[in-house]
């Protein structure tokens, strides 16, 4: 099982690791099995601790950056040499 | 004159009276980082010339007469998370080891406005993910109390430099207990703020419904300077919380105040974090507060809730580190990339949140969390109903020894039972420093408030630093 997770996590493991987590995933999920026992019926899952207004938000355009040639001006973030 | 023995405030008051220019005073903590940073590992990189250059305009805007702004020449260390132009970004990890991101995270941003000198980047547990300060892929920090112990983490480095007198001021990012256990452990204090209250923009993501920048400082009139020029709405990260900023620094009235203690909370802790959360509550209890004791029935859920949701964000946010769109690329394979770039905790945690994503299991692992996190948030909810804010420990224990949990996640995370219930709720929570243990290790006092109760928080914190 710890080899198809690492698959769709997409990192490859060596025998030892793959040994090594899933004995400590094991453990993890142990520990954490008591979630079960809590009665969630009719609960709402929270996806965002706190209610922000984001998605009400109004789309403000504003000027867009220089361009020349088909292409793009941005500010240089490399430095020489690099 | 001894200028790292001031606080923050001091600090500023000097520069800004001209009894100090701030090139001296960024050169004496600079001087210190080079003199003293060997053995405690608090720092990742130093750019001298960056930071005295931003002094020196510091003194150059005060010399031409310019209104004094509210970091003026004041050392900020910032947690290697958070991207700024001129120092590199490596989070902790091998992934980034030499990723400049070429552009300051709106936090940093606005330090600088304010004339705060940024002084170099601070150790972490890689990528956030971690609760000693171990897990950073190049050194692990120490603790400056005792070099035998850890400083907590993940903002491990922050902390240290904090308490060392590295840095008057640190930003420290807390996803699950990130500045509040360090800050604990090390003796100094620091603030997770509400969920959206500062901006994320800038800080490389975790978990991003927990993941808040904090401030973290000696005294709490230095965190609350930095608070100040932190908080507020921010158009670049989607989810910071818009309107009106309510006015900080209220005085806090302990006549008046109403004060939960959840006694589960204390049955579960070492002695000397008891003792030192009973002696705060008397010194509020003294001041004519009231002690009432609260119940969080879903409280002991929290831990799992938090590392089955986090991590499976985790897994998602850190798909990006592939070797294509960020990180150090092993040719022809993003999972060798991967492999070879991620420390073994970051694997483990990335492994935990694939899994609690994976078909089959999700319903059992990630939607049940989702469903437990709003019953937390609702036993908080509830509580402050009957209390203004709830005082605790910060963590079950002092400081551990380095090593001590290193080999062992289940152990190592569950030193995170008492800070994870408030992120896992996006409550803000201030830990500041409470008696010490017998043999002198720092023991951390927590205050949870109802959400943007910082003000609120701060003050009573501010009467409980008095006291002691």
């Amino acid at each position: 099982m710890i080899k198809d997770t690492a698959r769709l996590a997409g990192i490859e493991l060596t025998e030892e690791e793959a040994l090594e987590f899933a004995g400590q995933l094991g453990s993890v999920l142990t520990l954490f099995a008591g979630i079960e026992r809590v009665d969630v019926e009719g609960v709402e899952p929270l996806a965002t601790p706190v209610v922000t207004e984001s998605d009400l938000r109004r789309d403000r355009p504003v000027e867009g950056v220089a361009s020349a040639q088909r292409s793009f001006i941005v500010p240089r973030v490399l430095k020489e040499g690099r | 004159m001894n200028l790292h023995r001031l606080g923050a405030v001091e600090i500023r008051r000097l520069v800004v009276a001209k009894d100090v220019c701030a090139h001296d005073v960024t050169t004496h903590f600079l001087d210190r980082i080079a003199a003293r940073d060997g053995d405690l590992g608090a720092f990742l990189s130093v750019d001298r010339e960056a930071a005295l250059s931003g002094a020196r305009a510091c003194d150059e805007r005060l010399a031409r007469g310019e209104a004094p702004r509210m970091l003026e020449g004041v050392p900020v260390a910032v947690k290697d998370n958070i991207v700024t132009a001129d120092l590199p970004t490596t989070c902790g990890s091998r992934q980034l080891t030499d990723f400049h991101a070429g552009w300051d995270a709106e936090v940093v941003r606005r330090i600088r406005v304010a004339g705060g000198i940024i002084i170099g980047k601070t150790n972490l547990d890689e990528f956030g993910m971690g609760s000693s300060g171990e897990h950073s892929a190049y050194f692990p920090t120490r603790n400056p109390h005792d070099r035998d112990r850890v400083p907590g983490g993940s903002s491990s480095g922050s902390a240290a430099a904090v308490a060392a007198r590295l840095a008057p001021l640190a930003l420290g990012t807390d996803t699950g207990g990130s500045v509040r256990q360090p800050a604990a452990f090390c003796g100094i204090a620091g603030l997770k703020p509400t969920w959206g209250r500062v901006s994320r923009n800038g800080l490389v993501a975790f978990a991003s419904s927990f993941d808040q920048i904090g401030p973290m400082a000696r005294d709490l009139a230095g965190l609350l300077l930095l608070w100040n020029v932190l908080l507020g709405e921010d158009p670049g990260d989607a989810t910071s919380i818009l309107g009106e900023v309510p006015a900080q620094g209220r005085r806090f009235n302990p006549g008046a105040a109403r004060i939960g203690l959840v006694p589960a909370e204390l049955a579960g802790v070492d002695a000397p974090c008891r003792a030192a959360v009973l002696a705060a509550a008397d010194n509020f209890t003294n001041a004519g507060a009231r002690i009432i004791e609260i119940d969080l029935p879903h409280r002991e859920h929290a831990l799992a809730a938090y590392y089955l949701l986090a991590n499976a964000e985790a897994s998602s946010n850190l798909a990006r580190f592939d070797g294509i769109r960020y990180g150090n690329r092993v040719e022809n394979s993003t999972a060798v990339t991967r492999a070879r770039g991620f420390g073994k905790e970051v694997k483990r945690r990335i492994l935990l949140g694939t899994h609690a994503l994976k078909a089959g299991y999700a319903d059992r692992t990630y939607h049940r969390a989702a469903r437990v996190r709003a019953k937390i948030a609702g036993d908080f909810a509830n509580a402050f109903q009957q209390v203004d804010f709830l005082l605790g420990p910060t963590t079950p224990g002092p400081a551990f020894r380095l090593g001590e949990k290193s080999t062992d996640p289940a152990a190592m995370y569950l030193s995170d039972a008492l800070t994870t219930p408030q992120s896992v709720a996006g409550l803000p929570a201030l830990s500041i420093p409470g008696n010490r243990s017998a043999g002198g290790l720092p023991v951390g006092l927590q205050l949870t408030g109802p959400a943007l109760s910082e003000p609120a928080l701060l003050a009573a914190g501010r009467f409980l630093e008095q006291k002691s």
